[in-house]
């Protein structure tokens, strides 16, 4: 599944860091979701919706 | 020895330590340049070298974004469980083979390296179900199975050579280490295609 989260996060100039604070996942969560190596649960789907103020079809794309 | 002494050493360098004076000890007993009580300490000592392998590993996983309250007590539980894992296996081959003793005394000491083994399955288990970080859990799943494909496969390859008379018999305790070695190699497979930004 393809996704906006790194064009989202340079937009309001997050690092992986932040945006894994905001989330309380690890870096490393945000880097696999963010290249597509691992598709989020619908309940952190729905928190990454949530701390970017989006619908999650905003954020996430079919492929 | 300060932690930024061992931080600045990866998790490779104490691994290759723990190896190498496991290996020199060895060397010394098979030449009998030590005597076996000697070589029980010396390798017993190795033990010494968890803690810092641990603490450069949780660096390591720091740094790489892949650290996490349940990982730390992950770690924690696992140093406890190796530690008693080499005292027990130490003192158990002490009492089998320089104090000779015999008997069904032998059932109670071949549980002190085993109840530390079963110790490390649960801290595996507990983690599993204390991880909040979903990436986390799906990684240590991922590295369990890997685990398991290693032991299964090898255990099925090897013991079909054994039954055939191809290859010496291998002792089933052997399973705990390839479980291990295959979850590391599994971890290291799936970190190289994923590295995160350093941390701010």
């Amino acid at each position: 599944m393809k996704n906006r989260l790194r064009v989202l996060r340079a937009e309001r100039e997050w690092s992986q860091q932040d945006l894994a604070e905001r989330l309380e996942v690890s870096r490393q969560s945000v880097n696999a979701i963010e290249t597509g190596k691992y598709d989020p649960s619908l309940p952190l789907a729905f928190r990454i919706a949530d701390v970017f103020e989006l619908a999650i079809e905003e954020i996430f794309l079919r492929d | 020895m300060s932690d930024s002494w061992i931080s600045r050493r990866g998790p490779g360098f104490w691994i290759g330590a723990i190896i190498a004076l496991m290996a020199t000890v060895a060397g010394l007993a098979a030449s009998d340049a030590i005597n076996g009580p000697t070589a029980i300490i010396l390798m017993a000592s190795t033990g010494s070298l968890l803690y810092p392998l641990m603490r450069s590993g949780e660096r390591c996983e720091e740094r790489t974004g892949t650290s996490s309250p349940a990982v730390r007590r992950y770690n924690r539980g696992m140093l406890a469980a190796s530690m008693a894992y080499i005292l027990g296996m130490g003192v158990a081959v002490w009492l089998t083979r320089q104090a000779g003793v015999e008997g069904d005394v032998l059932w109670v000491i071949a549980f002190l390296p085993i109840l530390p083994i079963f110790a490390m399955i649960w801290v595996m288990a507990r983690y599993i179900t204390e991880e909040d970080d979903e990436y986390l859990r799906h990684l240590a799943m991922m590295a369990n199975m890997g685990g398991l494909a290693l032991l299964m496969g090898l255990a099925s390859l090897w013991g079909f050579f054994e039954e055939f008379a191809l290859v010496p018999h291998v002792s089933g305790w052997w399973s705990v280490p390839i479980w291990a070695l295959g979850m590391g190699l599994t971890r290291w497979w799936i970190a190289r295609g994923n590295k995160a930004e350093p941390e701010a």
